[in-house]
């Protein structure tokens, strides 16, 4: 099909999402379905049309992700009550909003992403860490059931 | 205007230390946060105590109440109708948590009237809009509105509150005042809301009997 000419083609706008915690791998389709789901839920199917939710690119701890113009305002506020992507435990935090994707990913530019995990000296034990921002380390601690996780900052290596 | 998140829960209600959350906070757009776990400056933001009172009768409110610390800001969980107005006419008491959970009437206009009377702030907690779905947080959204509707008529004080366990709970300013539009708030109101921590802890308090 050939596309429309620029003048009758709908404006967009585009959001750039941090991913917390960073260093989570999360698939773009996982990612899709939890911000569909979530306008979905909160405005009805009819309004989540009208928005168009898509996610344009997602890597790393950050995802841009497209409306229609005049929904980004409402996409936003769905983002704010997404909690988990799949089995994941996450938050979206809106950064920006632009018309262009080229726009936002110059605001990525200076981001810290994830980053390798290191093993670390809790206490007598050694547990995996990720360590991103200036004081952010988050543990990973083995649990009786599951894997958990603990945010601490950088000087509280005693609360484990 | 120095925003603040009127209840979070760190370590050991939730996984996250109190530093932890200061230093999410300050990157959220916060000055202060109300702990139920400490308190003290990080990072630049100021940590309050909060003593959260959950009790069944009015006779351990009042217990709770003048076991809190001087500095601290008291809030107890609503109860039924005649539990709350009690509750809301107590000094001492600075904020009304928990409305949502509460029975149907739970906070009515003579409640609002004695809180706007009193300057006890009722709190929005803005978790169960982000956690639940469907049928419970469209009754959520009812019931905010509907506080919203008494704050209008009567002047009562709102506080705005994550009820965050972890960072990942923690939602910006800018996400709480879109949290707020949903049932009706406007801008200016989510602001006052948002800013209205310090004037509770500066609230000139009657004479209090400790012994």
């Amino acid at each position: 099909m050939r596309p429309r000419p620029k003048a009758l083609r709908q404006k967009r706008r585009y959001l750039l999402v941090r991913v917390l915690p960073p260093w989570q791998e999360i698939e773009q389709k996982a990612l899709y379905l939890a911000v569909s789901g979530a306008v979905t839920s909160l405005f009805g199917d009819a309004h989540a049309a009208e928005i168009q939710p898509a996610v344009v690119f997602s890597d790393r701890g950050c995802a841009i992700l497209r409306c229609r113009r005049g929904g980004e305002g409402d996409l936003s506020v769905s983002c704010a009550t997404v909690t988990a992507v799949g089995d994941l435990r996450v938050a979206l935090r809106t950064v920006a909003v632009s018309g262009t994707i080229a726009a936002l990913k110059g605001r990525m530019d200076g981001w810290i992403h994830a980053l390798p995990p290191e093993e670390a000296l809790y206490g007598e034990k050694e547990l995996r860490s990720f360590r991103y921002g200036r004081h952010k380390v988050d543990v990973l601690q083995e649990g009786i059931k599951k894997q958990s996780i603990v945010f601490l900052t950088d000087c509280e290596r005693e609360e484990i | 205007m120095a925003y603040a998140d009127a209840c979070v829960h760190p370590c050991p209600a939730g996984d996250t230390s109190l530093p932890r959350m200061a230093l999410e906070a300050r990157e959220l757009g916060f000055a202060t946060i109300v702990s139920t776990g400490g308190s003290g400056e990080f990072f630049g933001v100021r940590a309050v105590q909060g003593v959260v009172i959950g009790a069944r009768t009015f006779k351990d409110v009042v217990k709770a109440v003048r076991r809190a610390p001087e500095a601290a800001l008291v809030a107890v969980c609503a109860g039924d109708e005649s539990f709350t107005r009690s509750a809301v006419s107590l000094g001492g008491v600075h904020v009304l948590k928990g409305v949502h959970q509460g029975p149907k009437n739970a906070f009515d206009h003579v409640a609002a009237r004695t809180a706007g009377e009193r300057g006890v702030a009722v709190e929005i907690d803005l978790a169960p809009i982000v956690a639940l779905r469907g049928r419970d947080r469209q009754r959520v959204l009812a019931c905010y509105a509907d506080i919203l509707f008494l704050h209008r008529r009567y002047g009562f004080p709102l506080c705005i509150a994550s009820n965050a366990r972890s960072v990942l709970d923690q939602r910006s300013v800018r996400d709480a005042v879109g949290l707020c539009s949903l049932f009706g708030m406007d801008g200016d109101e989510a602001g006052a809301a948002l800013s209205s921590v310090e004037g509770l802890l500066d609230r000139p308090e009657t004479v209090r009997v400790v012994a």
